[in-house]
């Protein structure tokens, strides 16, 4: 009762409110080299909602070299970041300078959701000596298509580079082919950007991976490297529903996956149950590039009389098939014989004991 | 002999004033051509220059902007110790609260990539209080492959939510139909909890990639 009483207490009220819908900035980034002493200004354009009330503030490692015009916006507005840097930053490499601004939370009770929008200075600071950076992006295929390979290459030294790139393709068998990209300068904190069109009329279908090894006159050369998959039409079967309910109508799932880089529409899966004549069909989808999905059909299981029996597993997608013949169980059914057995068991031994007990307690007695 | 010299010189005369012509035609046509006629004479550029923006649009699950997910009111069902709400149409253990199916949809409008983060004012313990009181998040792509989840979160995992900035997706994609994210929300309310009009911010932090 007195239980009950304290769950009446506790009452709560649980609402989400005040979403409010639009933010944004504009331009979203500013980069930047460093220079010694520089004075510039940023202007950022904050959209929000009309009405909408925000805060602003700058965060990042360099706050304190930037000043803003105004510190709260009502339904957006532009805010200017004045930079002032000092004559030297000490930690090379990229700073963020980020002027957010986040909505103000509406009044009253509940859970309210707000957005904290940033625009960004990102500030280049050079390495001492030779120092590179890499940017490197490639793209999935379908056999015989070309992959676009774009490596861009940044001088991030206070010193200036002769860039020369080697690419070395991967599969699981180990290296496979060398592309020479040639040479190129770049003056310090410029970048340059090295574009190759991968041809892979003589590849297989699989997954493969894409080393960038740049020498720049520095000690060792920099590395990076991307993967990318060659596709072929074909969708895998890669898991099924295995046991079922007997004399029932069960669900019955089939785990694809697509190894095509592109879309396949119209396609579904039809079942059959070998030397039975079941046979069912799913509803079709359309897998997208290389997703997994699930096909549902429905299982009846009424005519079936074997504990195990096979089932012809056959998808149908764009004039092609994937078939796969799988082992299929019904539950064990529960033996309820055996756990009466057991339980009759237990208690007539629990009454024996009891005897026994009850026997011994009795003959200490005559004895006394 | 007279007759034959004037002749000639009749002739070249000709020739002279036909050449004049001639040239006269040609430099008229050129001034015809660059005054009245649309032939252009220079070239033209037009310039345009589309700044970055990164923006995203927080809707409900409804859809519409500026409309409520409530719970309404209610409390721990007798018998139960505590209650789970959540935004996929889960209420278990509660009496009163009210349903809500679906989270909230975010949605990248801008035409950059962003990273997204998410925070709270205050954990499940200071938000709820009482025994073992759960308040986390759920992220999921409502569009396939719109948001790289960050390494650490896998995503369409409930995890807790915290008064520190916790970033959940590394890249939040703009294309057109791989912008769009759904943030459930699950409360577990124990039966000791705190009681009123509980007051709560979540904040999606964003910046370009």
């Amino acid at each position: 009762m007195g239980r009950g009483i304290v769950f009446l207490v506790f009452f709560l009220v649980l609402s989400c409110d005040g979403v409010y819908a639009l933010s944004g900035v504009s331009p979203a980034s500013y980069e930047i080299d460093f220079k010694p002493n520089l004075k510039q200004n940023f202007n950022f354009n904050f959209l929000f909602d009309e009405d909408i009330e925000a805060e602003v503030y700058v965060s990042g490692d360099l706050k304190d070299y930037v000043k803003l015009d105004k510190k709260f916006l009502k339904g957006g507005g532009r805010v200017i970041a004045s930079i002032d840097f000092p004559s030297e930053i000490e930690i090379p490499g990229v700073h963020r300078i980020r002027i957010g601004a986040k909505q103000l939370a509406s009044e009253g009770g509940g859970i309210a959701i707000v957005s904290d929008v940033g625009g960004v200075i990102k500030v280049k600071v050079p390495y001492p000596g030779k120092y590179v950076g890499l940017e490197f992006k490639t793209s999935n295929a379908n056999v015989g298509e070309d992959i676009n390979l774009e490596l861009i290459v940044s001088s991030m030294g206070k010193e200036d580079i002769y860039a020369h790139p080697i690419l070395k393709i991967f599969n699981s068998d180990g290296e496979i082919e060398q592309i020479d990209l040639g040479e190129k300068f770049i003056a310090s904190t410029k970048s340059a950007e090295f574009l190759k069109k991968l041809s892979t009329v003589n590849y297989k279908p699989g997954d493969y991976e894409v080393s960038a090894v740049v020498e720049y006159g520095g000690e060792k050369p920099v590395i990076a490297s991307v993967p990318f998959r060659l596709g072929e039409l074909r969708v895998e079967i890669s898991n099924w529903t295995k046991v079922f309910e007997r004399d029932k109508i069960n669900r019955f799932e089939i785990r694809i996956e697509s190894l095509w880089n592109d879309p396949i529409e119209s396609l579904y899966a039809s079942v059959e149950i070998v030397d039975y004549n079941v046979q069912f069909s799913t509803p079709s989808i359309s897998l997208e590039p290389w997703k997994k999905d699930i096909l549902t059909g429905f299982f009846d299981a009424r005519d079936i009389d074997e504990e195990k029996f096979k089932a012809n597993i056959t998808l149908f997608y764009d004039g092609h098939t994937t078939s796969k013949i799988v082992d299929l169980e019904f539950e064990k059914e529960f033996d309820s014989r055996l756990y009466v057995t057991l339980a009759i068991a237990v208690i007539v031994l629990i009454a024996v004991m009891i005897f026994l007990m009850l026997r011994r307690k009795k003959s200490e007695k005559q004895k006394k | 002999m007279k007759s034959e010299s004037v002749l000639l010189t009749v002739a070249i005369v000709a020739v002279i004033v036909s050449m004049a012509g001639l040239y006269i035609t040609y430099d008229s046509i050129n001034l015809v051509k660059q005054k009245i006629t649309g032939l252009a004479v220079e070239e033209g550029q037009v310039n345009i220059t589309i700044e970055s923006l990164a923006s995203i649009n927080i809707t409900s699950a409804a859809g519409s902007a500026g409309k409520k997910i409530d719970f309404g009111s209610g409390y721990v069902t007798s018998g139960h110790d505590y209650a789970m709400l959540v935004t996929n149409n889960t209420m278990v253990g509660g009496t009163d609260w009210n349903s809500v199916d679906g989270g909230f949809i975010v949605e990248n409008i801008g035409n950059v990539n962003v990273t997204v983060g998410i925070m709270s004012d205050h954990a499940a313990a200071a938000f709820l209080g009482g025994t073992s009181p759960l308040y986390q998040y759920n992220v999921s792509n409502s569009k396939a492959s719109s948001c790289n989840f960050t390494a650490g979160y896998a995503g369409d995992v409930y995890e807790d939510m915290t008064a520190g900035d916790v970033t959940f997706c590394d890249v939040f994609q703009n294309g057109d139909t791989i912008d769009e994210i759904r943030i459930d929300i699950l409360l577990k309310v124990p039966s000791d909890s705190v009681t009123g009009a509980l007051s709560e911010t979540v904040t999606l932090t964003y910046t370009q990639v």
